[in-house]
């Protein structure tokens, strides 16, 4: 111990002056060394661990599907009342993003309304070929067309496929502008796409129809100077309309192979008669004042009677003598 | 067997039958259902112009239904010349379940008056029929339109409006061309504003003599005074 105590006393001074602090200098360097030691044992480990060994990463991806499609649908904007319009509004039905095949869902939301008028969501009918007359009628509840939409792909990351849509109006239906929903759902398993809901309108315009009881009137055999009362009934219909019509006629003259006696030798009336009595129809369209009311959809069709009467002037010609009467709705 | 009414089941099940085959037959069998769009068809027709307006026509029956197109012919109507009607097509097949536009076109005579008078004229779309009835009527069946037609001032034609105009105003003939009228306006405009240019020239001219009238003057009065001073100094 003295061979070092000139050192450490050169160095330390007074402050070293027990062997205990030796002890301790000692234990600290030999702590000091093996942390040392450690250090690059365990970064020696580390690079080696990177050369030579795997992690295991795993995540699971269902199959799935996703819908997208236009924010609404028009069904017609000038459809008559009393017509079946065929599937020929295409309504595209995409899956943006999905792995997954799917076939499409569709319903409706409920009853096409205006109003208090509606029409039966059933009248709207689906279809997986443009301009079918013969769909399915939609449900409130969603039904499975069948019609399938490709899996996308990383090439390909949005596919889709059509849906056509018709409406059968009803006889009488009011006019104006019907609306509800139509819900679409991609179905892919194990998982379904959310409802795409679609706004979906029809236009009823105001229409008149015309339809006649008779397409002849026969007269029979009537002497020169003689006469048939005005009571040969021609009922003029509105069959499945939605407006009022009035009803206007003309006719042309009476003639034969060799002869003729004019027009205003028939006449017309609003109610039958007992006699040859009534308005002198003309070559000119005449307005009855005969009005068929606007039918709906309790009373599809309205009708009224006009009635006809001849009266053959004297000295007219013998023969077989043909006139044209033309009978109209004007609405 | 048990009796409903009178009748056996069996017998009422065949009459169901029968009665809903029919219906579904009746409902089968071919028919056209001629019709039209309702509205009235207003023409409101520029002189020396025309106007075309649709007029719609429908089938809701499931066969075709052709039909052909009669226009009105119209006579002069308070001294004012009657207008041309058109349409096109003037004969055509309405298809099944669907509308046809007629487009109906009105040429009003370049002579007529706008606002003399309204025509009110029918026209028709007659459904083709090929039925003969020797001895008898054949009724055909079609739908009309009612439209009005009016004559109305040209927006292209200056001369016209302002003829108009003066007309309506009671001026007499002879009527004085719109662009004589441009030119008068305009000398008018110069020969007035040429005027008060030289009733401001003279008057401003006025008024620099006056003032220097003034101002000779008052250096006169100044020239006395001073003098006047000095004399007094003195």
């Amino acid at each position: 111990m003295d061979v070092f105590k000139p050192f450490h006393t050169k160095l330390f001074g007074d402050f070293i002056k027990t062997e205990r602090i030796y002890r301790l200098i000692s234990t600290f360097a030999a702590a000091y060394l093996a942390l040392f030691a450690a250090t690059i044992g365990l970064t020696q480990f580390t690079f080696a661990g990177t050369a030579s060994n795997t992690v295991v990463a795993s995540v699971s991806i269902p199959s799935s599907c996703f819908i997208s499609g236009a924010n609404s649908i028009n069904l017609g904007n000038s459809l008559q009342p009393d017509t079946n319009y065929p599937a020929s509004t295409s309504f595209t039905v995409n899956d943006p993003g999905g792995n997954a095949a799917s076939n499409i869902l569709i319903a409706a939301s409920g009853n096409w309304m205006l109003g208090s008028n509606s029409i039966y969501f059933g009248n709207v009918i689906w279809s997986n070929t443009l301009n079918s007359a013969t769909g399915t009628g939609l449900t409130n509840t969603l039904a499975n067309t069948l019609i399938q939409i490709p899996a996308p792909s990383s090439g390909t990351p949005t596919t889709n496929s059509n849906v056509y849509l018709g409406i059968q109006i009803p006889a009488g239906q009011a006019p104006g502008v019907y609306t509800s929903n139509i819900l679409f759902q991609n179905s892919c398993y194990p998982s379904n796409s959310v409802t795409l809901t679609v706004p979906t309108t029809a236009n009823v315009v105001p229409f008149c129809y015309i339809s006649l009881s008779t397409n002849t009137i026969n007269f029979g055999s009537i002497a020169p100077g003689a006469n048939v009362p005005t009571a040969n009934t021609v009922v003029v219909s509105n069959p499945g309309g939605n407006a009022a019509a009035n009803v206007l006629v003309d006719g042309t003259n009476w003639a034969s192979s060799s002869s003729s006696f004019g027009v205003s030798n028939t006449i017309w009336d609003v109610s039958s008669q007992t006699t040859y009595n009534g308005v002198a129809l003309s070559n000119s369209l005449a307005i009855t004042g005969i009005i068929l009311a606007a039918p709906n959809t309790v009373n599809t069709i309205t009708s009224n009677d006009i009635y006809f009467g001849l009266g053959v002037p004297t000295a007219t010609v013998a023969g077989t003598y043909t006139q044209n009467i033309l009978i109209e709705n004007s609405c | 067997m048990k009796k409903i009414a009178g009748f056996d089941c069996k017998s009422l099940f065949v009459l169901f039958f029968v009665g809903f085959a029919l219906l579904s037959f009746m409902m089968m069998l071919p028919a056209a259902q001629l019709g039209e769009e309702a509205g009235s068809l207003n023409f409101n027709v520029q002189v020396g112009h025309n106007q075309t307006l649709q007029m719609h026509l429908g089938n809701s029956g499931n066969v075709p239904v052709g039909f052909k197109i009669q226009l009105p012919s119209i006579t002069e109507q308070d001294n004012q010349s009657p207008p041309i009607i058109t349409a096109s097509p003037l004969y055509g097949v309405v298809q099944p379940y669907s509308t046809f536009p007629v487009n109906i076109t009105v040429f009003m005579p370049l002579n007529d008056t706008p606002g003399a008078t309204t025509w009110s004229v029918i026209i028709s779309a007659v459904q083709s029929n090929n039925a003969s009835n020797p001895g008898g009527a054949v009724i055909e069946e079609g739908v009309a339109k009612i439209a009005s037609i009016s004559a109305i001032l040209s927006t292209t034609s200056t001369s016209t409006v302002t003829t108009t105009v003066l007309q309506r105003l009671g001026a007499t003939a002879p009527l004085v061309p719109s662009s004589m009228l441009v030119i008068i306006v305009v000398v008018i405009v110069i020969v007035v504003l040429s005027a008060a240019a030289l009733a401001l020239y003279i008057k401003s001219k006025k008024t620099s003599r006056n003032r220097s009238k003034h101002a000779r003057k008052t250096s006169g009065r100044a020239r006395k005074t001073k003098s006047a001073h000095s004399v007094n100094r003195r």
